[in-house]
């Protein structure tokens, strides 16, 4: 933004004494052909046309297409071709383009120039260019590469691109030499993964056959608002009623809840409880899938409460534990026992068995973190994941699947000649985060250790402020987005030197030392990003939908290419190689420069769906420009029972196919006992010790079921009466949508809630008893800390609970998002300094359901 | 506005001028126009000082707005003792961010009526942009209604006025008083007030307050074609 040519600074026409001019003096303008008579110039009525590229909005990551007029996106819809969305967004899609166009966004590189870091205090950013910007990063870096010791510097990714995050969180930290790279992962819904992971081997998100489901079991998430398929699940819902029912497990009235033949709204945390009992209905009444679990040699059912039955007496077909699991842990857990703990009436619960039970392998139970990502989550996860194995909707029709997949082409692999002795060293020692210690099994994938832990990062930092001394991060705000926020606060202010590449300045963003403008994914980014819904499994381009704005650049494309020139030009060289090896798959070119290397990473990784040497099973794509111009790539759809076992006639023995230690799909879990028995064996200790340290009930065989663990609760219920909820707006963009006029306006379209405010939602019975009316400012207190919002009395939520949306509470990310940012004030409160900083150990992720924080209202 | 317009303004002023002594005073208006423009960049002391800029904007608009001129000598006053990070650090919040900004500095974020950029009117103003020419520069790398871009454009036009009347074409002289009218009203002056506000309200130096001041006395105050010479007043009324 400085002058670039210094004639326009001189005193110009007005000094020249003569008549005569010999050219205007510019600087923003290039002199362009005067346009003929009749030529069309520019202006917003000229014709468009549809770009596609993708939405990052939530994790569907949906394909959509940008109607573009004069190299300015104006409207958006889902990609015409997609199978995942059929052609539409949901609402937060549309807010894709005030994000691009807020006024707000960080626009050039900016250095801070106030050394003191803290909450409050100004950082008195000032413009430079992206040279001297890379450079000072490059300096930083480097100065560790000649301490010897480059373990200290830190990466840590917020929302990315599921191909080039390999450019940046795969490779940078291998190359340069630190363990010290976590993803933000763990804070969204890992410990869901830990119910199919532990039951069924596959860690990952599930996929629904909602056009075909006859009973929609929508658990601790509302699909209409969030959770990975939006737009699908709006277009198929209102079907469902059509030949099924759809019954919603939530605490809170959600869209789905609203909507839905039964709602439960279970006492926060007691998922487990109810799980529990709807598989002993569905036992106890033999509605269990035969043909998926398998029956007694007899035919009887001996599945009778309190009844200890015999092993030797069912014969199981692609599953494993059915009877251990009853006698461990279901036989005791009746409707009544589990109307106590929940607050579902017992004869709610049998109902709504009998209909999951009528619904059979056409019962889909959709799962989501609202169950797993609390203290003690993945039992719970397992027990209510648990659900689709005894009804055997296992990759049925009408039930719930693993995920599809599109075919992406690995980067060259990072070979040794690109990573030093001294990276080699470095790269391998301990990880920040605290993941496999004692009390932090961390089992994602049934490796101890293997999970990370993102909202620890800030403790390892705490209790070590050497650790990190360089830190960069992207797409993130971790001091927003984590509980226990405030002491990422802390943790921000102790680093000597953070580096933050953002499209807006967020709460975080005020402890960056470097600040670096990045792209705007969805409309200025190009990558390839897949993912799965509806059966499919797809790729998707994102790329420029318009004139990229200001000096924004890919952060793990342009600018790691720009950042491996300038560690090249100190010396350090093995980045810049690796990336210099990369070839374009078509031409066999070699990248000269950032914006060549963008795209020959997105040709790399797309390049199997459009060469036309593979046989795809899926869409025909006859070559880059065609992929670009359709900007999707669908699979097949998936196969029904892809991964049931088959009896093999020769040798008469069962060959399953589920990533399970039996191949089966377990009960009881021997893939988590494996997991437990390796842990323990690391830190030379018993498997109960491992639950003690952990935090969980279990105890014995109890540990290695889906089971009941009592829900864990933050403040007294004497002083912290109320238990507190957090749920995602239908508008949050993964919390970086507030800065939007339109999420402000439209906020009241979650249900119960209130444009332009932030609202607390009381039951109407709780608020008499305080004294308070619609419309109060209230003081939110738990042993964290304090926030303030508006009361809103709703009869959504039961007397004793209280809900409020995630989103609201800047005083950063903008003039809309924060009330007074030049007053650090902010608009609402941030639920994440509310709820405290607790762990799933299990799996590393951190608690932000289940009703954990007890917290106390105050009228103010 | 129309010919007629413009015909009315001339009329209403009544006022005429020498022709060499009215080239004069648009070549000293078109260089305020730029000077003014250039002083909406980053701060560079040395660079600034060095090629006098506010001395040169001052001395300028002594003649030509006064009133605007004794903001312009504040400015180099307050300039020359003021720190370049202060500078930077004030310019930063008022233009850049990257928190809130405290002046957006475009255009369409007052014309729109949506808190945004690249809106319709930015569109509008691109299309103008083009009639006369002219496009953003590659290198530029900002928003084509920045107030930079837009003071730009009224020097690049009164440049070409002066160019036509010095080639004798008062017709097409005529043209581009009348589309710096109606850039400036359609445009320019239709958020100059509040964005000279917002900076008068945000700024920490006194720099920028003089800055605000300055640009809104001279945008105000001094209109293409209020004084026009016998030639191009006899033309305009042959229109």
């Amino acid at each position: 933004m400085k002058i670039k040519r210094r004639d326009f600074l001189k005193a110009g026409m007005a000094a020249s004494a003569a008549m005569a001019l010999t050219g205007p003096s510019l600087n923003a303008f290039a002199a362009k052909p005067a346009p003929l008579a009749g030529e069309k110039v520019s202006g917003s009525t000229g014709a468009g046309k549809w770009i596609p590229s993708t939405c990052q909005g939530c994790t569907a990551w949906c394909p959509v297409e940008f109607f573009v007029q004069e190299e300015r996106a104006v409207k958006v819809r889902g990609n015409q071709h997609s199978k995942a969305n059929s052609g539409y967004v949901c609402p937060r899609g549309h807010m894709m383009l005030q994000q691009a166009y807020d006024p707000d966004r960080i626009k050039v590189p900016m250095k801070r120039t106030n050394p003191e870091k803290g909450r409050g205090i100004d950082p008195k950013f000032v413009p430079i260019s992206w040279d001297e910007a890379l450079d000072a990063v490059a300096d930083k870096m480097m100065e560790l590469r000649k301490a010897n010791e480059p373990e200290k510097f830190m990466y840590m990714r917020g929302r990315y691109s599921p191909t080039s995050t390999d450019l940046l969180y795969g490779t940078l930290p291998k190359i340069f030499g630190t363990p010290n790279y976590f993803s933000h992962s763990a804070i969204c819904a890992e410990a869901e993964k830990m119910g199919p992971g532990y039951t069924q081997g596959f860690f990952g998100y599930r996929d629904y056959d909602l056009a075909r489901t006859k009973c929609l079991v929508i658990w601790g998430c509302d699909p209409l608002s969030s959770n990975r398929q939006v737009p699908n699940t709006i277009s198929k819902f209102g079907d469902i009623f059509d030949h099924g029912a759809v019954i919603a497990v939530d605490p809170r009235l959600s869209a789905s809840a609203a909507k839905a033949s039964e709602w439960l709204p279970i006492k926060p945390g007691e998922d487990g409880a109810l799980a529990s009992a709807i598989a002993h209905v569905i036992m106890t009444e033999g509605m269990w899938s035969r043909e998926f679990v398998g029956d007694f040699k007899d035919g009887k059912n001996l599945f009778k409460a309190g009844a200890t039955v015999d092993e030797a007496a069912f014969e199981e077909k692609q599953t494993h534990g059915i009877v251990k699991w009853w006698n461990i842990e279901l036989k005791d857990k009746t409707p009544a026992w589990a109307a106590k703990k929940t607050l579902i009436p017992a004869d709610q619960i049998v109902r709504v068995a009998r209909l999951m039970g009528k619904g059979g392998s056409a019962c889909a139970v959709y799962m989501g973190p609202g169950v797993a990502m609390t203290p003690r989550g993945t039992y719970a996860a397992m027990a209510v994941y648990a659900l689709n194995g005894i009804l055997g909707s296992i990759e049925t029709e009408g039930g719930v699947f693993q995920s599809s997949s599109a075919p992406t082409a690995k980067f060259p692999e990072i070979s040794d000649k690109f990573i030093d002795e001294l990276a080699k060293k470095s790269g391998k020692g301990k990880k920040l985060d605290g993941r496999g210690a004692k009390d932090m099994p961390a089992m994602m994938s049934g490796k101890p250790g293997s999970g990370v832990v993102t909202n620890n990062v800030a403790n390892g930092m705490l209790k070590d402020p050497g650790a990190v001394k360089v830190f960069l991060s992207s797409w993130s705000n971790f001091s927003f987005s984590c509980t226990g926020a405030q002491r990422w606060e802390k943790a921000m202010a102790k680093v000597p030197f953070f580096v933050h590449m953002v499209t807006n300045a967020s709460e975080m963003t005020q402890f960056a030392d470097i600040v670096l403008p990045a792209t705007f994914a969805p409309t200025e980014k190009f990558s390839i990003i897949t993912n799965m819904a509806n059966l499919h499994g797809h790729m998707s381009i994102q790329q420029p939908a318009g004139k990229t704005l200001w000096q924004v650049k890919a952060e793990e494309t342009e600018v790691m290419w720009l950042l491996a020139e300038k560690l090249k030009a100190r010396g350090f060289a093995n980045l810049y190689d690796y990336y210099a090896s990369f070839e374009d798959p078509e031409t066999r070119k070699k990248p000269s420069n950032a914006s060549e290397f963008a795209e020959i990473a997105a040709k790399i990784s797309s390049h199997k769906v459009w060469n036309g040497k593979e046989k795809m099973k899926g869409d025909q794509i006859a070559g880059w420009e065609e992929f670009k111009k359709k900007g999707v790539y669908n699979s097949e759809i998936y196969a029904y029972k892809k991964n049931w076992g088959k009896m093999n006639a020769e040798t008469k023995k069962f060959e399953g196919k589920f990533k399970t230690e039996t191949k089966k799909f377990e009960f009881y879990s021997e893939t988590l006992k494996k997991a437990f028995a390796e842990h323990a064996e690391k830190h030379k200790t018993t498997i109960d010790d491992i639950l003690q340290a952990s935090g969980y009930e279990a105890r014995g065989e109890l540990a290695f079921v889906p089971h009941y663990e009592a829900p864990k609760r933050w403040g007294d219920v004497k002083e912290y009466p109320f238990t507190f909820i957090d749920y995602k707006s239908r508008l949050n963009r993964e919390g970086r949508s507030q800065n939007t006029t339109w999420y402000q306006e439209f906020k009241k379209v979650d249900v119960g809630d209130v444009s332009w405010e932030d609202v607390v939602k009381i039951n109407p019975l709780d608020a008499k008893k305080l004294g308070l009316k619609d419309g109060d400012t209230v003081k939110l207190t738990s042993p964290s800390g304090s926030i303030t919002a508006k009361a809103r009395l709703w009869e959504g939520v039961r007397p004793g609970t209280i809900a409020k949306c995630y989103g609201q509470g800047h005083w950063a990310y903008g003039k809309v998002a924060a009330k007074d940012y030049h007053k650090f004030l902010p608009r609402g409160g941030n639920n994440n300094e509310l709820m405290p900083d607790d762990y799933d150990r299990l799996s590393g992720s951190t608690a932000r359901n289940g009703g954990f924080t007890g917290v106390k209202i105050e009228k103010i | 506005m129309t010919s007629e317009g413009l015909a009315m303004t001339i009329v209403r002023e009544g006022v005429t001028m020498d022709i060499k002594e009215f080239v004069c005073r648009e070549k000293k208006r078109g260089d305020c126009y730029r000077l003014l423009s250039a002083c909406f960049y980053q701060p560079e002391k040395e660079v600034f000082l060095q090629e006098g800029l506010f001395e040169n904007l001052a001395s300028l608009l002594k003649e030509v707005s006064p009133e605007a001129s004794i903001f312009a000598a504040e400015m180099q006053k307050v300039f020359l003792i003021s720190g370049e990070v202060d500078l930077n650090v004030d310019y930063a919040k008022l233009f850049v961010g990257p928190n809130e900004l405290l002046a957006p500095p475009y255009g369409s974020v007052y014309l729109d009526g949506e808190r945004r950029v690249m809106g319709d009117s930015t569109m509008e103003v691109i299309k103008m942009y083009e009639e006369q020419g002219l496009s953003i520069d590659r290198e530029f790398r900002n928003l084509p209604d920045h107030i930079t871009a837009e003071l730009e454009f009224m020097h690049y036009l009164i440049f070409r006025e002066i160019e036509a009347i010095e080639r004798s074409d008062i017709a097409a002289a005529l043209n581009f008083i009348k589309v710096q009218e109606l850039f400036l009203n359609r445009f320019l002056k239709q958020w100059i007030q509040p964005f000279c506000n917002k900076m008068r309200e945000g700024a920490n130096s006194g720099f920028y307050r003089s800055l605000a001041d300055c640009t809104l006395a001279f945008i105000n105050n001094f209109l293409p074609g209020d004084i026009l010479p016998e030639e191009l007043l006899n033309a305009n009324a042959q229109v």
